[in-house]
Formats: C-alpha cells, structure tokens, sequence
C-alpha cells in the first residue's frame, strides 16, 4: 500500500508540477497579488492531493487543477480581498476554461519571446523594469528621491510595457521555429 | 455608438495588474473582457508576461521564492527570503533605488558618459552572505596570478582584507558604489565601503555622486573623490600618479602639502619623494571596466571552448558511466541528456520542476533547483565497489538538515546518498556500510558561486571527499558494499513514503551544470585535472 501511495504521490508531483507555471498565471489574472497567489495555489495544492483520488486519469489534470484553484480562489476573494475591485464570477469562468485550454507551446513560444524581447531591450530599460517588479519596490518613494513625479516613473514604466507586449505580439506572429 | 478602440483593454489591463485601476476601470474591463475573446487572450497574456517579469526580477534578488507544494496538512506557504535578516531586505531595497535613482539622475542631466558608470543595480546584492561585514563584491578577475593564500573568485563578497596580485586585473564594487578596476601587481587594502590604501598597482577608480568623498590612501598621500572618474598609480619606487579623468579630485598629504589641493578633470600630478609634478592625463594607460568586461567575456569563452574540447575525451572515457553536460539541450525539453556515448541505453535523465538558468560560464546552460518538487530522475548503470560522483554546483542556500546532490530512491542495501549537511559537511552514505561524513567545509562563504565537489568510493579502501579539486577527507573502508542506483534523484531524494518528515525533505536551493559517474575511486591527481580544466 506504501509503495502504491508513493507511486500516487509521484504522479501528482509530476500532474502538478507540469502545470504549475500555468495555474499561477491563472490566478495572478484573477487576483492579482503576490501573496494572494502564494497563498492559493498552496491552498489548491493541499487540497488536490487530498482530492487526487477523485482525480480521473483520463481527463486532463490541468483542467482540474484550474477548476479547484478558481474555487480556492473565490473563497479567498471572500474572505481577504472584499475591498478590491474585482472581476464578476461570470467572467472568471470564462477565463479558467479558456486558460486550461490554452495550448502549452503557445506558452513556451511566450516565454522565448519574452526573453528575446528584454534582450532586446538596453540594459537601463531592463533595470528600471526589473527595479519595478522586484517584490516591495515603492516606485513613489524612488521617484521622490530622484525628484521625478511617480506618474512620470510610471508613465516611462507603461510605455516600457507597451513597447514589452507589442515586441511578444510581433514575434508571437512570425511562424513557430520548432 | 462611437467607435471603438480595439486595444483598449491594454492600458486597463496595466493599470489592473499595477494595482492602480479604479472601479469604473475594473467594470469597463470586465465588460470588454466579456465581450472579445480577443482581448481575453492578449489579457491572458499580459498576466503570464507579468507574472514571469515579476520572477525575473525575483530571482535576481536574494533568498528563494516561495516554495509551492503541500508539505505537510496545513502547513503554511514559507515565504522567502532566506536566513536574511530585514535589515538585509532594507538593503537590498536600498541598493535597487540607489540604482533607480542613479538612472534618473543620469537621464536627467543627459551626459555623454556612455555606458562605463552604467548604475551598479541589483547585481551589486549576491547571495554571498554580506551580514559578516563585507564592504565589497569582486565582480571581475581576468588573468590573475594571487600572491598569498588568498584567491577570489569573480562574485565573491570581500571583507575589510589586502588585496595582492602579481599580474592581471580585478574589478571591485564596493558598497557605497565606487567601483575601482586594479591592474597588478598590486596591494589593495580594502576597510571599509568609502576607504582603500593602495601601496602598488595602477587602479582606475569611478565614483558615481552618492559615494561622493571615496578615498584611497597611499604612503602619507590621500586622493579624496568628489564625483566621477580619475586614474591612480602607486609604483614600486614610491612614486605615485593621479589623473583625473572627469569631475573634482582632492589630494593632500607628503608632497601635496597638508591642506586638500582641488584638482579638476584633465589634471595629472606624479608625486616623488618630496617633489610633485603636473602631469599630462592619460586615460588609456589605465584599464577600464569596459576593457575587463571584454576580456573576462573572451576568458571566459576561451575557457569554455578548451572545456567543451576536453569534455570530448570524458565523454568518450570507458570510467565515464553517466555524463551529464547540460549543455545542448533543447530549452523546453524535459529530457536531460546523457552525453556519455552508448549504443545501448540512452540514460536520460528526466527533469521535474528544475528551470534552465545559467550555469558556470555565459552561455552554458544549468538546471536551477528552487522548489521541494524540483529533481532529475536518474539510473545508474550497473553494481559498483569503485564509483566517483562529481559536480559543479551552485548552493545557495543551506535550506535543509540535508541537501541533496544525489541520492538513491528510499535506502536500499547498495544504495548510495550524497548530500551537503546544514552546517557545510559533505556526506556520502553507503548501506549498509557507513557513513563518510567530512568536518563542515562549506559556509556562507561559498553561497552563490560555483563550486566543484566530488566524493570516491572503493569498497576494499575507503571515502574520499573533494571541493574545488582538492582531497578534504579520507575515510577508510574494508569489506563495503558495492553500490547500486538503479532509481535515484539529482538534487532531491524521494523518500520512499508520504509525507516526509523534517529532515525527509532534502531539496538543494541551487544550480547545477555537470554531473558525471565514474565506474572507479578517481584520487586526488585525477580529481584536480578535471577541476582545472573545468572551473570557471
């Protein structure tokens, strides 16, 4: 029974960890908080191992997983995310199913692309991007040190993400190379 | 109804995703969300870019991310950071705004620089562990002969401690971000991050305005900075040189008398004995971050290519019985190659959750080993009473009571464990004849930078434990028993039953670029050749 649970859990590892990047994307469009979604997919986690017998084989583990950590997701909307201004249900829906169906070498296309794209880009642009991203940056705060206004830092960051999202559309559109 | 703009979702999505948009903003997106699967698809989109940004500029700051997966009923995400203290998270901060600033302030008053005093930014924050009084990152060392007992390696953290060199160039970036570039021989002494004394050698020192008043010492001379660029040489005779290539420099002291001389950019001065010069400035006699960053870039392409040519022999090496390269793999491929060449079975390894990041050199690829489900799946071939496991490793961190390099499946008579205990003990287990386990050798010290570790087996002789191609522990053994890994992990251990307790979990928190197996006890000759040839 030992060695049959251990083979269960190795699948699960594997069903999950396979999907894991794409049920993170899933939930930061849903919530978009950092510690929200650490905190959900752990959730989700738990509970798809506890529920990994229900699990059918045969279906997709991705679609699964998406259905759970959207549940997961709602309860906690309810309970610590009240305040913020969120999407309806209806439309979470929609983007779950759409996202479980989202083709995995789109995503790896995606994912070359981007990269591609910051190489791309010069080495200040990287840095300013990357400084904004980092977990805790206060972009206010160094635009006041640097005697900017934020809504400049901001708007020089947006114009970065424009020009980031058009640069992954434009390679996202030449055919595949693999 | 007017027309409308088919991209209007972008600016609403960014300002979603940036925590900024308003109610109506958030309803007008649903609503065009609602209506275009479209927009869905490039919203969807956006997310992922947004969340992978977020990682990369995660993973470039120290301690690990969370880790996601159920550890145990209940149990809480652990959120990163590492062993770092906040104070550490506060410099970290303060060190990328430094950098944020810098660039502003650089566009702002659009000089024509170029990219040389480019902002230090967040590489300046290593995993090095700089809680112990570090002042300093050395961040380049190109054809360097060290004189002494110690020898840095690029991105080591460097604490208050002389600096000698023979010949070659270093580039060092302190703290404040005053950063010198130092072409030997010379003695460098490093106190703190605004203060050196530099009793020989040529140093070229950039110091952008908020680590204004860096100063280096020399004999009774002073050479105080007060923005931007000069050149200082200190040679064997005594004599002494500054060149001030951009901005303000004081000088005082010995010859330059006891009050502070003011000298500006396109001024020199050669100080001899008791006698002091105006000289004329000559940039190029003094190495350049730019230079060094090209020449290490060629170093280290050069030593890749000699690796990549003797690498050729070891995959052809009948001892060789698993040869893991990391190198030629196809980045979405969850298969990691064995290189050695066989006609029979391939030996794959399978990857489960590592990311490809950069191993040892640029451009050579390595697998990044973050989360508890992070691992390669690997079999070895065959019983053996002589093996030798060897790895280039990068730890990050000492997470686990054991991180493993590699370890059969459970604990089965002839299985084999190596592993890095949390106090820096290598150990390799055989079962049922022992457990070798060296004196703590690794520390915060080695955190971050690449690491050459190797341990042999011989069942009728003993344990030997290798770091960076030297012998660092000798056990003996008689009568072992042979090993046998037909099931086992890289940088992970399946326990053999759920879920595991403490010290079951034994993920490493780093990289790793080669693995090799060979089928005898390699000594310690054997073991340095391919450390040499391999480091980075």
């Amino acid at each position: 029974m030992a060695a049959d649970r251990d083979d269960r859990y190795e699948l699960f590892l594997q069903r999950f960890t396979e999907c894991e990047g794409r049920l993170r994307a899933f939930l930061w469009s849903m919530l978009p908080t950092w510690d929200g979604v650490d905190e959900v997919l752990q959730n989700a986690s738990l509970v798809m191992w506890r529920k990994f017998d229900q699990y059918d084989p045969d279906t997709l583990f991705v679609k699964w997983a998406t259905v759970v950590c959207r549940f997961e997701a709602l309860k906690y909307r309810r309970t610590k995310a009240r305040d913020r201004h969120v999407f309806s249900d209806d439309l979470l829906d929609v983007l779950a199913h759409e996202s479980a169906e989202e083709d995995e070498e789109l995503f790896l296309r995606e994912k070359v692309a981007l990269r591609d794209c910051m190489d791309g880009f010069g080495d200040n642009q990287r840095e300013l991007l990357m400084s904004a991203y980092a977990k805790g940056a206060k972009i206010k705060e160094v635009a006041e040190a640097a005697g900017k206004t934020p809504t400049s830092v901001y708007k020089m960051l947006n114009r970065l993400r424009n020009k980031l999202h058009q640069c992954i559309e434009a390679k996202l559109a030449l055919e595949p190379e693999i | 109804m007017h027309q409308r703009d088919e991209n209007e979702w972008l600016p609403l999505t960014q300002d979603y995703f940036n925590g900024e948009a308003s109610g109506e903003d958030v309803a007008r997106l649903s609503e065009i969300l609602g209506a275009s699967a479209e927009a869905r698809a490039g919203f969807r989109r956006f997310a992922r870019a947004d969340l992978a940004l977020r990682e990369m500029a995660e993973a470039s700051l120290p301690g690990d991310r969370p880790m996601i997966v159920p550890i145990a009923d209940g149990s809480k995400v652990r959120r990163g950071w590492g062993g770092l203290g906040n104070w550490l998270q506060a410099a970290a901060m303060f060190v990328m705004a430094g950098a944020l600033v810098f660039l502003l302030v650089e566009r702002g008053r659009g000089s024509g620089g170029g990219d040389t005093d480019a902002p230090a930014g967040p590489r300046l924050v290593q995993n090095d562990d700089f809680a112990d009084g570090s002042l300093a990152v050395l961040t380049h060392a190109v054809g360097v002969e060290w004189e002494g007992d110690l020898a840095y390696a690029e991105g080591a953290a460097l604490r208050p401690d002389t600096i000698e060199i023979a010949k070659g160039l270093l580039q060092i970036e302190f703290f404040s971000g005053a950063t010198v570039v130092i072409e030997g021989p010379a003695k460098f002494e490093l106190i703190d991050p605004m203060f050196a004394r530099c009793a020989l050698g040529r140093v070229r020192a950039n110091v952008p305005h908020f680590a204004r008043g860096f100063t280096i010492e020399s004999g009774d001379l002073k050479v105080v900075d007060l923005g931007t660029e000069f050149g200082f040489a200190a040679e064997r005779g005594g004599a002494k040189e500054l060149h001030v290539f951009d901005g303000e420099v004081t000088v005082e002291g010995g010859a330059a008398g006891d009050e502070p001389t003011h000298l500006l950019t396109g001024t020199g001065i050669r100080v001899e004995e008791e006698s002091l010069d105006f000289i004329r400035i000559e940039e190029d006699a003094f190495a350049s971050s730019e230079l060094i960053a090209s020449l290490a870039s060629a170093a280290a392409d050069e030593q890749r290519r000699a690796w990549l040519r003797y690498a050729e022999n070891l995959k052809a090496n009948g001892d060789v019985q698993l040869y893991y390269s990391f190198d030629n793999q196809v980045a979405w491929s969850r298969r990691l190659s064995n290189d050695k060449k066989m006609i029979a079975d391939p030996l794959y390894g399978a990857i489960v959750g590592c990311r490809w990041a950069e191993g040892r050199w640029p451009g050579k690829a390595a697998l990044e080993f973050k989360r508890p489900t992070d691992r390669v799946r690997i079999s070895i071939p065959g019983e053996h009473r002589t093996m030798t496991v060897m790895a280039w490793v990068r730890i990050d961190g000492f997470d686990r009571e054991y991180s493993s390099l590699m370890l059969s499946d459970g604990w089965e008579a002839g299985g084999a464990h190596w592993q890095v205990s949390r106090d820096g003990r290598l150990v390799f287990g055989v079962n049922p004849t022992g457990n070798y386990v060296s004196e703590p050798l690794l520390g915060q010290q080695h955190l971050g930078r690449w690491l050459h570790l190797a341990t042999s087996y011989d069942a009728d002789a003993g344990a030997r434990h290798f770091v960076n191609g030297r012998q660092v522990w000798f056990t003996p053994v008689s009568a072992g028993r042979a090993i046998e890994v037909p099931a086992g992990e890289l940088g992970n251990w399946s326990p053999g039953y759920w879920p595991p307790k403490g010290a079951d979990v034994r993920n490493l928190n780093g990289r790793m670029d080669e693995f090799l197996v060979f089928s005898s006890a390699l000594d310690e000759a054997g073991v340095r050749s391919i450390y040499e040839r391999g480091r980075p």
